[in-house]
């Protein structure tokens, strides 16, 4: 079994595709950390003249407009009982208002590393699926089964190759991008945000945060490397992996999820920002008869999915398929 | 091991090295696939087949056939419906694992990664059977393949490719080769190169089984042979037994009505071909003769007009009609 192991993971590392694979997904890595950089850095010169002169430019409205809309802020304010609401009706511009937005890492770090674990775990599955179906397409497992015929071992042999062939480029993508956007801000003092704004829960998001992120998002780009080995196993062509998967973003996670949105806790994209987000929430509109207004009301709900939710779901489809493709590939025979 | 002799087509010696039982043995072999209209083709019919250890054995058949799905599913690529397969005495697939390393094959084309280097791709397959790095080259020596050993795969030419799939299977040093249309494509110096090849591994005591439809190739190198049709096997022996028999004896007589009467009256065929007779299940082309002479009726020619391995095979695959039939009548299943 160890033979074969290597065997595979030579393979693994000889062929052109999978390196294509790689360094594409590495230099996708590489745009977190140049966003970064380029959201985080001061307001040049240029940019505080562009808005001075917007400033300059701006003329205030007429004092009636003014007076129709406070009296408009006092009506709302009456009618929700709430004296804080604010329409910004004496609003005067300032330099800052016209200034380019500034990212700062403990506000926008977060979302630059999250966002980045679905492209991940694509390549990541496109990897295994060409890694196994290449040897269907051409043939080449044929020959390769009579010199080893037992096929539970070459299937679980491929199976390892693709988390040994696979791993480094998970580490490394996620490493250049956790370390490289930290190092972005922190290159340009934006590490803290002096002013968070109003409930972007100004999230704090340390390194140590972002660590912990990238280390679950390498584990779920193996996880779905050896997905795509397996449903390469089932479906043999590697073009075929990638509609299947097409298919199922569109119908499922897209049409699907907007017909019966309680199947949101089960769907891919909602797990697996569970996992990397460590929980994540999804909403659920609950509509009905209002007998004050006599029309049909909504409330949405906020529903929580925790990171072990994402993960039991995410590692039993990758269990069900391996399972499955295990089957099929033992009882099926092989041109 | 053993030695087993016996003849092969060309008078020379078989020397077996399993001689207590065939290398490759099937009994009542099934197989059927289904359409995507989900109805059945029925692509092996209870094929019983037996190939000698040691020499090379012919496996024949019209495109169609059944040979490369029998060769898959003697590889464990394809499982039978029902029926027994047997190598070297062992049931496949329960016990291929344990014989595997004794079998080398091509299947149709040969099949290897397009991106790796001819040298590249046998030493993945060297390491997974724990073959020395050395016997790479050993057998890119032995097919005459090493100085384009580090070409990529996908440049190889098609005679470079069988030589590299040839090479694959003598990895293992197999005492069973099994090549199917080993010539598909080859350029004539390509085919003399791999039937060449062929003939060598037999006369060296292995038991190498080619399935061709190109008979005149198969007659040149094979001791014995199976022909099957529509999944079964319809004759086998050697190929000298086979057209032993078949063919006909030419005679001229100068009174060619009295010799047709008198041979038809022997219970043998007689046809006119201008002048002459052709006499048709003579076992032997003297009796021929002496039946005219005791008559007084002398030839001034008697020959005999062999068959060659097509025209027996054309003749034994064409009364298998349509859904396969048992065997041909008056063809006996020999066994060197």
């Amino acid at each position: 079994m160890s033979r074969l192991v290597t065997t595979e993971v030579a393979r693994w590392f000889a062929r052109t595709m999978l390196w294509l694979v790689s360094a594409a997904t590495v230099a996708l890595m590489v745009l977190g950390p140049l966003g970064a950089y380029n959201g985080s850095r001061e307001a040049s010169a240029a940019d505080r003249a562009l808005a001075q002169q917007q400033v300059d430019a701006y003329e205030p409205p007429a004092q009636e407009d003014v007076d129709a809309c406070l009296a408009d802020e006092a009506r709302e304010r009456e009618a929700q009982g709430d004296p804080t609401i604010e329409f910004q009706c004496e609003w005067t511009p300032t330099v800052e208002d016209f200034l380019p937005w500034r990212q700062y890492w403990d506000t926008e770090g977060a979302s630059i590393v999250w966002g980045v674990a679905s492209f991940l775990a694509l390549a990541a599955l496109l990897a295994g699926a060409s890694f196994v179906a290449a040897e269907f397409s051409t043939g080449a497992i044929g020959n390769w089964l009579t010199f080893a015929p037992r096929r539970g071992r070459v299937l679980a042999s491929k199976l390892v190759a693709t988390v040994v062939g696979f791993a480094p480029t998970a580490v490394l993508a996620v490493t250049l991008l956790v370390g490289g956007t930290w190092g972005a801000f922190a290159a340009h003092d934006a590490l803290h945000n002096p002013n968070p704004p109003q409930g972007s829960g100004g999230s704090g998001f340390t390194l140590a945060d972002a660590a912990a992120a990238g280390g679950r998002i390498a584990v779920l780009g193996v996880a779905f490397a050896v997905l795509g080995a397996a449903l390469g196993f089932l479906l043999r062509h590697t073009a075929a992996v990638l509609g299947a998967v097409l298919a199922w973003g569109v119908v499922v996670e897209g049409i699907g999820a907007g017909l019966a949105p309680r199947a949101r806790p089960w769907l891919l994209q909602t797990n697996i920002d569970a996992w990397v987000r460590d929980g994540t929430q999804w909403y659920e509109d609950v509509c009905g008869f209002d007998a004050e207004t006599g029309g049909q009301s909504c409330t949405s709900i906020t529903h929580t999915v925790s990171a072990g939710h994402g993960a039991a779901v995410l590692g039993g489809l990758v269990l069900v398929v391996v399972v499955l493709a295990a089957v099929v590939f033992r009882r099926r025979d092989v041109s | 091991m053993s030695l087993q002799e016996g003849t092969t087509s060309a008078g020379g010696p078989i020397i077996g090295t399993h001689g207590d039982g065939p290398a490759i043995s099937t009994r009542a072999l099934r197989k059927t696939f289904r359409r995507f209209d989900l109805s059945q083709v029925v692509a092996v019919e209870g094929l019983d087949l037996e190939v000698p250890a040691g020499g090379v054995h012919g496996f024949l058949g019209p495109n169609g056939s059944g040979k490369t799905t029998t060769i898959r599913m003697l590889l464990g690529l394809a499982r039978p419906d029902s029926g027994e397969i047997r190598l070297f005495g062992e049931p496949v697939p329960q016990r291929l694992p344990a014989v595997v390393a004794r079998v080398g094959a091509i299947v149709e084309q040969p099949k290897f990664v397009p991106s790796f280097s001819g040298r590249r791709n046998l030493e993945v397959l060297a390491s997974a059977i724990d073959v020395p790095r050395t016997r790479v080259d050993e057998v890119l020596d032995q097919v005459d393949l090493r100085e384009r050993a580090r070409d990529p795969f996908r440049r190889f030419s098609l005679g470079m490719k069988q030589r590299l799939a040839i090479a694959a299977t003598l990895l293992k040093d197999p005492d069973l080769l099994i090549f199917d249309e080993p010539t598909n494509g080859l350029d004539p110096a390509g085919i003399r190169d791999v039937r060449a090849t062929m003939r060598r591994l037999g006369d060296e005591g292995r038991t190498v089984l080619v399935s061709s439809h190109i008979l005149a190739e198969v007659q040149q190198v094979a001791d014995t042979v199976s022909i099957v049709a529509r999944g079964r096997s319809v004759a086998s022996g050697s190929v000298a037994e086979l057209v032993r028999g078949r063919g006909q004896v030419r005679v001229v007589v100068r009174d060619v009505p009295a010799a047709h009467a008198l041979l038809t009256a022997r219970g043998w065929r007689v046809t006119r071909e201008g002048g002459a007779l052709l006499v048709a299940g003579v076992p032997d082309p003297a009796l021929v003769n002496e039946t005219l002479a005791r008559e007084g009726l002398f030839a001034s020619e008697v020959g005999t007009v062999r068959d060659d391995l097509e025209s027996v095979f054309l003749e034994l695959t064409a009364h298998v009609g349509t859904g396969g039939t048992d065997r041909v009548p008056g063809v006996a299943q020999v066994r060197p």
